[in-house]
This record gives C-alpha cells, structure tokens and sequence, in this order.
C-alpha cells in the first residue's frame, strides 16, 4: 500500500490532513497524479476563497487533460503553496508532501476514508 | 440509453463553448457527440497566456475573435474551412484511441490514410501534416466524472492567415502559462458536410443507432451563463 496513514482520503482522489490548528491540508493522492501523467501547470486557488466540500476548488493541466480537483472540506483558503506553482512537476514526484492549499475556518467535511479504505477502493477501480 | 448525436448551427466561439461544457455537466452517463463550427476565432489552452500566444492587434483588424476553452493544450485558429468535435462520456467509458479511430475510418471513406502525431494528433499518412488536434477536459479524475476529448478538423482553412494570427508580435513579454507546440499543418480538403456525415456513420457504426439533436438540447439558461463567463475579459485574460 502506498498510501500514508496520516491522513484521510476522498474518492475524487484527494488526500486531507486535519491539523492541531484546526486546518487542513489538501492535495492528490498518488493514484490521482498516476491517472493524470506529467503536470504542466497547477491552478490554484486563491487565498480567502471560501470553497464547498466536494465540489471543484482548482484545477491541473497535464499532457493529457485538465481535470478539476476537489476540496474534501468547506472552508475558507488560508493559503496555497507557490512552490507548486512555480514547479507543478513536483505534483508528480511528491504527491503526498505537494499540499495544494491550507483550507481554514473549516463548516463541513464531505466523505473521506481512512489509507486503508482508500486503498482498498482504487483496487476497485481499473 | 441511446447515444445522442448534437449538431450545432451557431458560428459564435463562446455560444458553442457553451453549448459543449452544459452538455457535458447535462451528460449524466450519456454518450454525446457534438458537431460545430466557430468563424473566425483563435481559442487558446486553459491556462494559456493570451498576449503570448497570438497577434492580439492583427485578429482586431481583421475581426478574429479571441477564446479560451476548458481543456488545456495549446492555441488553435479555427474559421468556417474547419469542423470541430467533442466526444463527451464518463472517464470510465472515453477512450481516446478509439475517438481517433473513429475519425480516420470517417477520413479514409475519402481515400485519406492517417496517422497518430506529437501529442495528441492525427496527420495524413503520406506527409505527416496534421489535420487535427485534440485537447481534453475531466470534471474529476473519478470514473464516472464526464469529461470530453475534442479536436479540430482542417477541411478547408485558411492556414496562411492561421500562422499569422498564431504568431505573436516580438516581445520581450515574460512568458506565462503553458505554451503552444508548432506542427505542420495541412487540410484534408473536403467538404465539411461530407466528413461531418462520414463522422456521425462511424460514431453509430460503434456505438449504435443515436437520437439526433440541434444544439437546443442544451438547456438554455445553463448556456446563456457559462456563455457570459466564457466570453468575459476576466476569463480570456487571465491564465
């Protein structure tokens, strides 16, 4: 299994890590940066955004397509990491340690799943 | 369900934008081929830089339109010589390979032998010039998530006028965004109506007898607002 037990998963395939300051920490899991190929730009979201839990929050584009990702939690944007911006390629070499976004203020989180639950899940899928 | 086969007859680049992104959210696991056609316009990646990517200036004077769609790539010119398509469906069910494979059995109904180029195109067979170029968009990487692959068919353009709008003016501009790949490009020089018959024959070939539609079958209200933003500077500008 290649998915860390320190956070928590969605079924669009993004990864969550609740903090001790009430944030979260949002990104994609391995299975998603597979499934999209080489990254060549990441449109983040801007900071003070509000963002509903499990609707489109930004997107990617890779060589083969821009997919939309989605925010496992509602909240507000409290920041997002330049790095990934500045190099998106970064997405695919380090799915786990590229967070998107710090998500803040946090009203609702949608349905997520434990590395396990997760991993058991992608297995269902082709 | 049956697949649904939708003609456009508008030429407005952000109507038939439009039209494309509400049926893909309208799809609902249906299997939907557009058929349209843009005048003048060059439509540019999602997140592409237009001022980096074509002669701003130039397409004013000759009243080209500026677009940019949902999916990513790089900046196409299209004019009433070139038919576009969408193939929408759940991610689980879109496969690209055969897309392409249906679009070069509706080519070679004319005699025409194609080819897979670069990325994401097809060529003619005996030079290698592309004729079509696709580009992709998914609403989620989940398998029932819609998503669309469509792409440009030159039948007819005017590929002189094409490199001019395509080329930006020298600058010093700091590049942004993701930028265009340069191919040769050639028409297939046949008649729109004839590939696009050849077209809809190979789709229902693979996928069965579809119900036909005119570009009312996306709902209106849902059209005239993704239209508004689509066509907005906010939109066009930023990357």
């Amino acid at each position: 299994m290649s998915e860390k037990n320190d956070r928590l998963y969605s079924r669009q395939h993004e990864w969550a890590i609740f903090q001790d300051d009430g944030t979260c920490l949002v990104g994609i899991s391995d299975y998603a940066q597979k499934e999209l190929g080489n990254i060549v730009f990441a449109n983040l979201p801007e900071e003070g955004d509000e963002v509903t839990a499990d609707t489109p929050f930004c997107d990617v584009e890779s060589i083969k397509t821009v997919s939309d990702v989605y925010t496992p939690v509602s909240g507000k944007v409290i920041s997002v990491n330049e790095e990934v911006i500045d190099n998106p390629t970064l997405i695919n070499s380090d799915p786990y340690g590229s967070w998107f976004a710090v998500i803040g203020d946090i009203t609702a989180k949608g349905e997520l799943l434990s590395a396990e639950e997760y991993d058991e899940y992608i297995k269902t899928l082709k | 369900m049956k697949p649904l086969i939708v003609t456009g007859t508008s030429s407005d680049p952000y109507h038939n934008l439009a039209v494309e992104e509400t049926l893909l959210k309208t799809s609902c696991g249906r299997r939907i081929l557009y058929l349209w056609q843009n005048e003048k316009t060059v439509v540019i990646g999602r997140h592409q830089d237009a001022k980096a990517e074509c002669d701003l200036t130039k397409m004013e004077e000759d009243g080209v339109k500026l677009s940019k769609r949902i999916s990513g790539g790089g900046a196409v010119y299209h004019d009433m010589g070139n038919m576009n398509f969408t193939f929408i469906a759940p991610r689980g069910l879109l496969s690209v390979d055969e897309d392409f494979e249906i679009i070069s059995e509706a080519v070679k109904a004319f005699g025409i032998e194609t080819c897979r180029t670069g990325n994401n195109d097809l060529g003619v067979a005996s030079t290698g010039a592309k004729f079509s170029g696709s580009a992709f968009y998914q609403s989620g990487p989940d398998e029932n998530s819609p998503c669309f692959h469509h792409g440009t068919i030159l039948c007819s353009c005017d590929i002189d006028k094409m490199v001019q709008y395509l080329t930006p003016p020298s600058n010093k501009l700091e590049r942004h965004g993701v930028q265009s790949v340069r191919a040769r490009v050639t028409n297939l020089s046949l008649e729109i109506r004839d590939v696009k018959e050849s077209i809809i024959k190979e789709f229902e070939k693979r996928f069965g007898e579809a119900d036909r539609a005119g570009e009312e079958a996306a709902d209106p209200s849902m059209v005239e607002t993704a239209m508004k933003r689509l066509s907005s500077q906010e939109w066009l500008f930023s990357i």
